[in-house]
């Protein structure tokens, strides 16, 4: 008995945190969670499994689009095509509604919103039960797995959840305890919904198949799906990378020798260096910024040196396989030059004026846009602001330095 | 700290020089260029080291070759210090030492004593210029509060000036109610492409919409696609149950009619047959009729041909002669021609003798010879004569010649000729001639002349010769006349031998030399008389022959019209015969032809009488007697045949249903009418199938175009694209706005934690500047208040710029006081009131008099009317150049 676990496809959503690429490189972004689903489909058909697991957020219902609608189907025919049975159950971003609109192929098995078990039996006689249940709306507040049924007479016995481990009071995903999970006997979990691939138990295995392809920064690492196959009573489960693309991260200490040229030269033969097998999308982390010179560091803070590099990148990806998409400077260890008279005043502003509050108030009109807000809201972002501030002040007193000198004569 | 010795090594434009500041309050005088400046950066440099070689003029090397540096004495919580500093590496070489313990001390202890200062903070609050007060009064009323108010954090010029310049930055990236800012640019962007989103999200919407409009579209046509197969099928049966209906109700009228015996098909086609044979018989026949006919009319012989056959045996008899008789022609014809021939020879020979030789015999060959004879003799005669009368002859002329030349002798004179001529030659030399010629001429003339004259003396002497000659010839010439008279007579006599001769041979008429050449043509004349008479006998003979053959036709004189010489008529005859050998042909080959010809028509008829008794047999079996009664017969038992035929069919034809149709329908129009409206229907419903196929290409193709489009997607990720671009210039406009707050805070939180201490200060400055018109200073969240001392309260915004001024001052000496009793550090006054008044720089030298209470106060001024408002003592004359 052989199976494939995977889930998050989200095949229309789209990448997050990239800007100005080349219209190639964008192509080869655009098609990545096509390519992801195709290549775990072939290779579901070329090892020749017995059923392929779907564990939600196949797509967004936010954004769904007729062409990822029109492919998904198409691939999941193929599956059918080559008798693999197929089974889904929907997530929080392909929630199941009464006006189901989404038409998947005919033998593809739809799990409802209250827990169902499936039964099938595999080339070699296995029987399998697969109990599993779809989202019916956005959110799921209660633990579901106690509505999941006692291990049956069968030789496998599979659970399809899409969730959340249950952290603090409120939950919105389906939350859950591995314990709980574990407590079922069940021969495996397979989850769904966060994207890092996790396994949060060995025996029994409760497995998060992560997403087929990273979309963002903090997908970083690779993905792809669990193959399962049992050995005697025992289920052994394999991690299979299907994706094209990949989030990374270079990091590189600067110092006061460091100039444009210098670093980007510097980023280049690092890339080389690496020669991924996958392409990268790069964040490139600089250390050591309070060494570099002030004008440099403006160039960094405001990403004039960036665009720069995109000339030269522009050339090389091809070859090197990847693509530094944002420069993060690290702040510097040493303390920002101001008064040290008034060093209390500075930390004690710096605590009232780097809140989300006050980032959410100075940015006033612009948080109309979720999207701002949502990113504003987000308290990495604060730690972040603060940063950049304080290389923003190390590089503007630096500045001033220079200027005094060049005023003092 | 009260720097008590200033000694200066080299240090700009200084060298060896020392400065003692024994006061609390000291002012430096210089004028411009005296070195103020350099003093102050002197002073800080020896505290807190020497600027870097990266600023380079902050360094102040000396130009000469003084060493670099110098020392300070200074006091310091009542502990006397020395400091020298001289140029060397990280700010240059200290040494230090408590001159009270009199202990060395170390850079460290320096950095030590000073903490927590350094040189930026120093100036910042110690050190007070002309640009930095000169800066404040140029400030908006707005930016004089915030200065003002934040005038308690160290550095707060510095970090407003910051926070302006962040504001500039900010701002060009993005205002809220900005156009042009690039953030602002991109949110339009985002604002039309979430539109665009919006739409295109529309398509997912449509596809699921097309997709069941598709199904049911696929349903839809289904269902017409049924009913059309079945209005097909009804109509199908409506047309055939028209066509049907005549013959169903007739089917339902009529029983079948049954005939008596109905003629055979065979037997019609039996009978058509003959009819046709009998046709084309009788056709057959009447041309062969009319053949006959025509044939029998060519036959005809004409009258010679009738003649012929009468008089066959004769004329066959005398036709066989002919070819005799033709060849007799022929030869009479060559005969002819003979003839003509020996005429003309006869002719000719008569024409070349002139007479006809017709009399005259031929000679014997003796005749011949006595004739040859007598010729000879008479030849041999005629020659003797002839030479004897020569010989006479040629006597004669000599005699002759003799006689004259004896006459030429005696007669002549001279010769007249020459003489003329001579006398003629002279004449001409004489007058035509010259010269030599002349005398030729003349000579030539003479001779000529003479020879006139003397020639018959030449020729007299030969006379007597000639006269002897002259007598022998005569007698010669006599004897000659004798013999040539006796040869003349034998020659008369032998001509009258001849002569004789001709006469009895008739040959007179020719001369007698030819009489023996004309024996020749005497003869073959003679043979030629003969042939011409054997000749002309025998063309008399065929002649005769001919002419009895042809009188022999003459039987036949009516029809060959025998005419002409026999020739001709031969001819005639010859045609005749041939023409009747001709038609006797013509006239067998007619007369087979014709039995031919008749033989077929008796054939002809005999099978014409059998076809028709077959027929009339035949049309008999069916009481019949004409063929077109039995055609019309055979026709009608066709017909009924088949009525029966269709009525059995039809009867097997209907189904139960038809037969209700039929039974229903009142007539044939109201089945049509049913049928029109069937066909109304299936054509309604084909169009309908048309639209919907149409309809279903339309939705399918739709169906691709989205399916295919990932233009949603697409926008997603643009969208998804624009909103990190944004976040970005988001973040980077917040990083600035956050830092100005940040520092702005910073700002205020140092003012109002020093705020208390520097109000109360500054009340008294404020009151010393302002010559006690205001007394008290509030300071709010807001803005700035002061009370004048009439109790009357002003926000600064309401004070005269001037006393707004003063207000600055006043606070920024307190703050400088605040932080000195913190840090005792000498205040450093660089000309700072350039532009005050008199009055008023009296009230700032009152009020630093005052600060001087607390903190050493060095003063630097260029103004030298400031001189007069100090005591003597405490005034240091800097050396400049009037120096």
């Amino acid at each position: 008995m052989k199976f494939i676990h995977a889930a998050d496809l989200h095949l229309d959503s789209p990448f997050e945190g990239l800007q100005r690429l080349p219209k190639t490189l964008w192509q080869r972004i655009h098609e990545a969670p096509f390519k992801a689903t195709e290549k775990m489909v072939t290779n579901a058909i070329n090892q020749q499994v017995d059923f392929v697991l779907l564990v939600g957020d196949l797509f967004d219902r936010e954004t769904q689009s007729v062409q990822a609608q029109v492919f998904l189907n198409e691939q999941l025919q193929r599956l059918v095509d080559a008798k693999i049975a197929v089974l889904v159950s929907f997530g929080n971003h392909d929630y199941l509604t009464d006006d189901q609109q989404l038409s998947l192929p005919e033998g593809v098995r739809v799990f409802g919103s209250d827990v169902t078990t499936e039964m099938l039996t595999t080339h070699d006689h296995t029987r399998v039960a697969i109990s599993g249940f779809s989202y019916a709306d956005r959110w799921l507040e209660e633990d579901v797995v106690p509505q999941f049924p006692d291990r049956g007479p069968v030789d496998f016995q599979i659970g399809m959840l899409h969730g959340a481990v249950k952290q603090g009071a409120v939950n919105h995903y389906a939350p859950f305890t591995v314990s709980e999970l574990a407590a079922t006997h069940y021969d495996y979990w397979a989850l769904g919904h966060i994207h890092k691939p996790s396994v949060l138990s060995e025996q029994p295995p409760i497995i998060y198949a992560g997403t087929l392809q990273g979309r963002h920064k903090l997908e970083s690492g690779q993905h792809g799906y669990q193959l399962v196959s049992s050995q005697g009573q025992q289920l052994s489960h394999q991690f299979v990378p299907a994706d094209s693309l990949r989030w990374s991260s270079l990091s590189l200490t600067v110092d006061e020798t460091t100039t444009d040229v210098k670093l980007i030269e510097a980023v280049q033969a690092a890339l080389k260096a690496a020669q991924p097998d996958v392409f990268e999308l790069v964040e490139l982390k600089l250390a050591g910024i309070e060494k570099l010179s002030a004008s440099l560091l403006s160039r960094l803070n405001d990403g004039t040196w960036l665009e720069r590099l995109d000339q030269t990148q522009k050339r090389t990806y091809q070859q090197t396989h990847a693509w530094v998409y944002e420069v993060t400077v690290a702040p510097t260890d040493q303390p920002v030059q101001y008064a040290k008279l008034d060093a209390a005043f500075w930390q004690r502003a710096q605590a009232t004026v780097f809140t989300t509050d006050n980032v959410e108030m100075t940015a006033g009109k612009l948080m109309q846009y979720s999207f701002i807000a949502d990113h504003l809201r987000d308290p990495k972002t604060t730690v972040r602001l603060t940063d950049r501030a304080k290389n923003e002040l190390l590089a503007q007193s630096r500045l001033e330095d220079d200027d005094d000198a060049d005023h003092n004569n | 700290m009260q720097i008590t010795t200033i000694k200066i090594y080299g240090f700009g434009k200084f060298h060896d020089t020392t400065i003692e500041l024994p006061d609390q309050f000291t002012l430096l005088y210089g004028e411009n260029e005296a070195g103020k400046s350099t003093l102050v950066a002197f002073i800080t440099s020896l505290l807190f080291g020497f600027e870097t070689a990266k600023h380079r003029y902050a360094m102040y090397r000396p130009k000469a070759g003084s060493q670099y540096g110098g020392e300070l004495y200074f006091t310091h919580g009542q502990t006397k210090y020395w400091l020298k500093r001289v140029g060397g590496t990280h700010g240059g070489k200290v040494t230090f030492r408590d001159l009270t313990t009199d202990m060395p001390l170390t850079k460290d202890d320096l950095s030590q004593l000073l903490q927590p200062l350094n040189k930026e903070l120093f100036y910042q609050i110690f050190c007070f210029g002309e640009r930095e007060l000169q800066a404040v009064f140029n400030l908006t009323r707005f930016d004089l509060v915030k200065r003002i108010q934040r005038i308690g954090a160290i550095g707060s010029e510095n970090w407003i000036g910051l926070t302006q310049k962040l504001t500039a930055t900010a701002g060009d990236i993005y205002k809220p109610r900005g156009r042009v800012q690039p953030l602002v640019r991109l949110l339009h962007e985002y604002d039309d492409l979430t539109a665009k989103i919006t739409t295109a999200k529309a398509q997912f919407q449509q596809y699921q919409t097309l997709q069941t409009d598709a199904q049911q579209t696929s349903s839809d046509l289904t269902a017409v696609q049924k009913k059309l197969t079945q209005l097909t099928h009804q109509q199908d049966q409506y047309q055939r149950l028209i066509l049907l209906y005549p013959q169903y109700q007739q089917f339902k009228n009529d029983t079948p009619v049954s005939a008596k015996t109905p003629i055979s098909t065979a037997d019609w086609q039996k009978a058509t047959r003959l009819t046709t044979t009998v046709k084309q018989l009788k056709s057959d026949l009447a041309t062969q009729t009319e053949t006959v006919k025509q044939q029998t009319a060519t036959q005809a012989a004409s009258d010679a041909q009738q003649f012929y056959t009468a008089h066959q045996q004769t004329i066959d008899q005398l036709a066989g002669q002919l070819p005799a008789m033709q060849q007799s022609q022929q030869r009479q014809h060559q005969t002819e021609t003979q003839l003509a021939q020996l005429d003309q020879q006869l002719t000719a020979l008569n024409q070349q003798y002139g007479a006809t030789l017709t009399n005259l015999k031929p000679l014997t060959s003796s005749e011949q010879q006595q004739i040859e004879a007598s010729f000879d003799q008479q030849q041999h005669l005629s020659i003797e004569r002839d030479s004897r009368a020569n010989q006479w002859q040629a006597h004669q002329k000599t005699f002759g010649q003799l006689q004259q030349q004896a006459d030429a002798d005696t007669s002549s004179g001279m010769n007249l000729k020459w003489l003329v001529g001579g006398v003629g030659v002279v004449l001409v030399a004489l007058f035509v001639l010259s010269g030599v010629l002349k005398t030729i001429g003349g000579i030539l003339g003479i001779g000529i002349a003479a020879y006139g004259i003397f020639k018959p003396i030449i020729s007299g002497n030969q006379q007597s010769a000639i006269d002897s000659q002259l007598a022998l010839l005569s007698s010669q010439l006599d004897e000659d006349r004798q013999q040539l008279a006796s040869l003349d007579q034998q020659l008369i006599d032998a001509d009258a031998q001849v002569t004789q001769f001709g006469a009895e041979h008739h040959l007179q008429g020719f001369a007698p030399e030819r009489w023996l050449d004309l024996q020749t043509d005497i003869s073959r004349y003679q043979a030629a008389k003969i042939q011409q008479k054997s000749l002309q006998e025998q063309r008399n003979q065929t002649s005769q022959r001919i002419q009895s053959f042809l009188s022999q036709w003459q039987f036949a004189g009516d029809v060959i019209d025998l005419a002409g010489s026999n020739d001709q008529q031969l001819q005639q005859l010859s045609q005749f015969l041939s023409a009747r050998r001709d038609e006797g042909q013509r006239l067998h080959w007619a007369n087979e032809a014709l039995t031919t010809s008749t033989q077929r028509q008796d054939q002809l008829k005999q099978q014409l009488e059998a076809q028709q008794t077959a027929l009339t047999q035949l049309l008999n079996q069916y009481g019949l007697t004409t063929f077109t009664a039995f055609e019309a017969r055979y026709q009608q038992d066709q017909a009924t045949a088949q009525q029966n035929e269709r009525l059995k069919l039809l009867n097997a034809q209907l189904s139960q249903a038809d037969r209700q149709i039929l039974d229903a329908a009142a007539s044939q129009t109201v089945l049509e009418q049913t049928s029109q409206k069937i066909h109304t229907q299936y054509l309604e419903k084909q169009q309908r199938q048309s639209e919907l196929l149409t309809q279903s290409s339309q939705q399918h193709y739709q169906l691709q175009q989205l399916a295919s489009s990932d233009k949603y997607q697409t926008l997603l990720q643009h969208q998804a694209d624009l909103q990190t671009e944004i976040n970005e210039l988001t973040d980077d406009w917040l990083t600035k706005k956050l830092l100005i707050n940040w520092i702005d805070q910073t700002l205020i939180n140092a003012s109002q934690g020093r705020q208390p201490k520097i109000i109360k200060v500054a009340e008294q400055y404020f009151q010393a500047l302002t010559d006690n018109r205001y007394r008290q200073i509030n300071f709010t969240d807001a803005t700035v208040q002061v009370i004048r001392e009439d109790d009357l309260t002003f926000d600064v915004g309401e004070l005269s710029s001037g006393t707004a001024e003063q207000l600055y001052v006043a606070l920024r000496f307190a703050f400088t006081k605040v932080m000195a009793d913190v840090i005792a550090m000498p205040i450093i006054i660089d000309d700072a009131f350039v532009n005050f008044d008199r009055p008023r720089t009296q009230a700032a030298l009152k009020m630093l008099k005052q600060l001087a209470q607390t903190s050493q106060i060095i003063y630097l001024t260029a103004n030298h009317d400031n001189l007069a408002l100090v005591d003597e003592h405490e005034v240091y004359q800097l050396a400049g150049k009037s120096v």
